[in-house]
């Protein structure tokens, strides 16, 4: 006589659930039963019970011996056993891949069309394009959910031809890992492109095909200027910046500097009364300015910051960003009152000193942030993908001065009622036991790479991984 | 506590399910009144090489227990430190090697996961998922 029986169910989460199912189906029926409690496929899961797997999809339930009540553990079956049958696979990375394909174009598509030698080269190593490109269906299946690769293959049915043709796919999955193929590839590309004219109508078609591509990038960037009103106070409000605060920027080679005359040898230019050279820094002090000035701005780290409390600091970061400098023009022999910010006492300012440690505070979160986010640039951060749009162009000129640092260095940065006060231990509480969970038992690393995610799980423990 | 009494509550306790859910154990053969052979699963931890694969292990819990320690042997392939690589035997582990009777079937399963997360195991290449000793 068949009677329900009622299971415990442990899924990888870590929550329980209570499955029933008639004492006459099979293990099959059991794991169609499973499946949507645990969101995890019946090809895909793994059942075990009483220190035993179950795998005869077809034994009845009372043959494998499942006292009722009994407590099943589910698992979701490890992926690299499954290479042969790639739509299990993809069905388990489709959810993953718009936000895979996303990042992945979006990411290249940031560093501006063809991403250079070296960022490949670190793309490369990430483990989640390697398992991509050894799977070229997968790759296949990605490249196509790109809405850009869509618009591009509506407009010219070849390219879907050869999305799918495999000995293409495989040619440009060798082509990425091996850089020399690559070259090769390009060369022949090129010697191609340039025969073009010798063939008729060649140009034409060239000409076609460049404007159909163009059409479809200029129609998927964003639209307007990217430096809007609203982003501006997105952003100020992120950093913590006061945009109704209409005083007057500082004067940073105001003669005040004299007391960091020996911290910054820009700092000394400004101190002596000569007239610094603004691209100087670009040729040698600017201190961590990089050597490529049109690279994403970097500022001045916090510890420089905090070390030098004079305007020696935004002098420097000035100077790290040419367009700035060129902006604020050479009026370097200005011998005014500083109204050095924080500076003087009687400073317009509502709490300097708490202002400018939160801006502090939100300064080094803003680096951490932006350096996991140039170090899985590849990545697979939905997380750090979606702090994009609001910050669509990082707009350098948006309050420089937001970054000078207290003039006090010395004062603890003390939470503010503005300021988020729950330490981060508790803000990502779960997060970290969860990744205690996984083994990751350096709490400190673990906080570190929670802020650079801005909290997320997933990007914080591939930030850890890549480290 | 007499063995039989012992055997009974880890056999109660490894049906109802314990700790979090990433090992599991029970009687090899239902109608063994002696409970000497158990089976047992680990889910490796994640983050490691281990990750998503389930490993099984025989137990075997003599006449002598809980005063002696049980003989653990891996039946699925693992490459891991104190674990004989021909049979599978767990010949190095800690709660092993200094058994108290207070241990049971769960700690040991609980201390070869840890083991599997360890520095020294987490990376270790393993053999194809599903091949036994």
């Amino acid at each position: 006589m068949s009677q329900t029986l009622t299971f415990k169910v442990r899924a990888p989460s870590g929550e329980t659930h209570t499955v029933q199912v008639d004492s006459e189906s099979t293990f099959g029926g059991l794991k169609a039963a499973l499946s949507p409690v645990v969101s995890i496929a019946a090809t895909e899961m793994r059942v075990v019970c009483g220190g035993r797997i179950l795998r005869d999809d077809d034994a009845a339930i009372q043959s494998l011996g499942l006292a009722d009540g009994a407590t099943l553990h589910v698992v979701r079956q490890a992926q690299n056993s499954q290479q042969t049958v790639s739509s299990p696979a993809a069905a388990a990375s489709q959810a993953r891949s718009p936000a895979a394909a996303n990042p992945l174009f979006g990411g290249m598509g940031g560093a501006g069309g063809m991403p250079d030698r070296d960022q490949m080269q670190a793309m490369m190593r990430n483990p989640m394009m390697q398992a991509l490109l050894n799977n070229p269906d997968l790759m296949a299946s990605i490249m196509e959910a790109d809405p850009r690769m869509q618009a591009m293959a509506e407009q010219n049915p070849e390219i879907r031809r050869m999305l799918r043709d495999p000995a293409f796919l495989r040619q440009m999955t060798q082509a990425m890992q091996n850089p020399a193929l690559m070259d090769e590839m390009q060369r022949n590309q090129d010697r191609a492109l340039s025969n073009i004219e010798s063939m008729p109508g060649g140009m034409t078609a060239l000409s076609g095909l460049y404007s159909s591509m163009e059409r479809t990038q200029r129609a998927l960037e964003p639209t307007g200027p990217t430096v809007t009103d609203e982003s501006n106070r997105l952003f100020a409000e992120r950093i913590g910046a006061d945009l109704s605060d209409q005083s007057a920027l500082p004067n940073p080679w105001a003669p005040a500097a004299t007391t960091s005359s020996t911290a910054r040898p820009a700092a000394a230019g400004a101190a002596t009364g000569t007239v610094p050279n603004p691209f100087a820094a670009l040729s040698g002090a600017g201190a961590g300015a990089g050597a490529n000035p049109f690279a994403f701005p970097q500022f001045p780290t916090p510890a420089a910051q905090a070390g030098v409390p004079q305007p020696g600091a935004p002098a420097n970061n000035m100077q790290s960003d040419p367009f700035l400098s060129a902006l604020l023009g050479m009026n370097l022999a200005n011998q005014t009152a500083s109204q050095g910010h924080g500076q003087t006492p009687s400073n317009q300012q509502p709490n300097p000193v708490e202002v400018q440690a939160q801006r502090l505070q939100m300064l080094t979160q803003l680096i951490q942030l932006q350096q996991a986010m140039q170090g899985a640039q590849a990545g697979v951060a939905p997380g750090v993908a979606s702090q994009q749009p609001q910050l669509p162009f990082f707009n350098p000129y948006a309050n420089p001065y937001a970054f000078t640092a207290p003039p006090a260095a010395t004062t603890p940065v003390s939470p503010t009622p503005a300021a988020p006060a729950i330490p981060p231990e508790e803000r990502f509480k779960d997060q970290l036991e969860q990744m205690n969970a996984m083994g990751f038992d350096d709490n400190q690393k673990n906080i570190k790479a929670l802020l650079a995610a801005g909290g997320n799980l997933e990007s914080a423990i591939n930030y850890l991984l890549s480290m | 506590v007499p063995r039989n009494f012992r055997l009974l509550e880890e056999l109660e306790k490894g049906e109802k399910g314990i700790g979090d859910g990433t090992i599991s154990y029970g009687l090899s053969d239902g109608d063994d009144l002696l409970m000497t052979n158990w089976h047992g699963t680990i889910i490796g931890p994640g983050n490691t090489v281990h990750e998503n694969r389930i490993y099984s292990l025989r137990i075997v819990c003599g006449p002598e227990y809980p005063g002696k320690a049980p003989l653990v042997s891996f039946a699925s392939r693992v490459n891991m430190s104190g674990v004989n690589q021909t049979n599978g035997k767990v010949e190095k582990l800690g709660c092993l090697d200094a058994w108290k009777s207070s241990y049971t079937i769960e700690n040991i399963l609980v201390e070869l996961r840890r083991e599997m997360g360890s520095p020294a195991n987490r990376k270790l290449a393993q053999p194809a998922e599903g091949s036994m000793f």
